[in-house]
C-alpha cells in the first residue's frame, strides 16, 4: 500500500456574505427548513477579491441543536469572473453561546462548530484552481452577515 | 488574523475495495463513471466493515480531473449500520490521471486527492459523528481507495 499523504490547510480568501430575514418554511416536527435571502457581500484575501451578487441564498435545516446549511450563490471576481458557490455543512452552538448569539453578542469561530465544504464552479481560466481543489470554511456570524473563512485542503 | 487555522485531527481509517469499473460514458451528466465498492473495513473512532453494494459515481472532466461522489454503507461489530459519503475532487497533471484512471500503481504525492467526508448513522455512540466535517487525502490503488479522515476541529 502507498503511504498516505497528511493533509493540511492553505487559508485563501474570507467571505463576507450579507443575508437577510429569513423566510419560515417548516417542514416537519423535528425539522426546520428555512431560507435565507443573500444580499451581498465582499471576497477578500491572498486568492481572490471581489464581490458576492445579490440573488443567492441558503436553505438551512434546523434539526435538534443542529443546523444543516445549503447555501448557493454568485462571486463576482475584481477581474469580472463570475463563480459559482455551493457551500454546505453544519453549526451546532451550546446553549450558553446560542443565547449569546440571540443576544446579539460577537461570539467567535472556536465558540461554535461551524464548518462547511464548498464546490465551486467557474470557466475564467484563471479561477480554475478553485475547481480543482477541495475547500473547507470555518463560519461565525457576525450582525447581518455570515463570515467564512475558506481554506484549501493540501 | 485573530482567527487560528483550524488543525486536522485523525479520526478514522478506511480501506474501500472497489469492483471493476463501469464507464457509462458521456451521459446527460457528463462522462460518467460509477465504480461499485464491494467491502473494506474503517477503523478508529468507527470500528465497521464495509458492506458490498456502495458505489464511487464520478464524472470525468475533459482535462482528466475527476469529480468524485462515494457513498457506502458500513456495519459496526455491534450491528449498527454508518452510512459514509465522500465527496471531492481528484485533479492533477494529464499523464498521471490517466495512469491513476487505469487503475496503474502512481505516487499519491503526483496527484491531488482531497474529499469531504460525512457521516451518517442512526447508532447512539457514533450519532455525534453526523454534524463533524471530516477531510481526507485519498489514495488511488488498482483495487482500493484509502484514506483517513481528519475531523476539522
Amino acid at each position: 500500500m502507498s503511504a498516505l499523504l497528511e493533509p493540511s490547510l492553505e487559508y485563501v480568501f474570507e467571505l463576507r456574505v450579507a443575508v437577510d430575514d429569513p423566510v419560515h418554511i417548516g417542514r416537519t416536527e423535528s425539522e426546520d427548513l428555512n431560507f435565507a435571502p443573500i444580499t451581498g457581500g465582499t471576497v477578500s484575501g491572498p486568492s481572490l477579491s471581489g464581490t458576492v451578487l445579490p440573488g443567492g441564498g441558503d436553505w438551512w435545516v434546523s434539526r435538534g441543536r443542529t443546523t444543516q446549511l445549503d447555501a448557493r450563490y454568485l462571486v463576482r471576481a475584481d477581474d469580472g469572473a463570475a463563480i459559482d458557490v455551493v457551500n454546505r455543512g453544519y453549526w451546532r452552538a451550546d446553549d450558553d453561546v446560542m443565547a449569546r448569539l440571540i443576544a446579539g453578542e460577537d461570539v467567535g469561530e472556536a465558540e461554535l462548530y461551524y464548518r462547511t465544504a464548498f464546490v465551486f464552479q467557474t470557466a475564467a481560466p484563471q479561477h480554475l484552481w478553485l475547481t480543482e481543489s477541495q475547500f473547507v470554511g470555518m463560519a461565525r456570524p457576525e450582525p447581518g452577515l455570515v463570515c467564512i473563512r475558506v481554506f484549501r485542503l493540501r | 488574523m485573530d482567527n487560528p487555522i483550524p488543525t486536522l485531527e485523525p479520526a478514522f481509517d478506511v480501506v474501500a475495495l472497489l469492483g471493476p469499473l463501469e464507464d457509462h460514458g458521456v451521459t446527460l451528466a457528463g462522462h460518467r463513471r460509477v465504480i461499485p465498492i464491494l467491502g473494506g473495513t474503517v477503523s478508529g473512532a468507527i470500528e465497521a466493515e464495509i458492506l458490498p453494494g456502495g458505489a464511487d459515481r464520478q464524472i470525468v472532466r475533459q482535462d482528466g480531473s475527476v469529480e468524485v461522489s462515494a457513498a457506502y454503507s458500513a456495519r459496526t461489530a455491534d450491528g449498527a449500520l454508518v452510512l459514509l459519503h465522500s465527496s471531492g475532487v481528484r485533479s492533477g497533471p494529464p499523464d498521471v490521471l490517466a495512469a491513476v484512471l487505469t487503475g496503474e500503481d502512481v505516487d499519491p504525492s503526483r496527484y491531488y486527492f482531497r474529499t469531504v467526508v460525512r457521516v451518517e448513522t442512526s447508532d447512539p455512540d457514533l450519532a455525534p459523528l453526523q454534524d463533524v466535517l471530516f477531510i481526507a487525502a485519498a489514495v488511488r490503488e488498482a483495487d482500493r481507495v484509502t484514506y483517513t479522515a481528519y475531523r476539522v476541529t
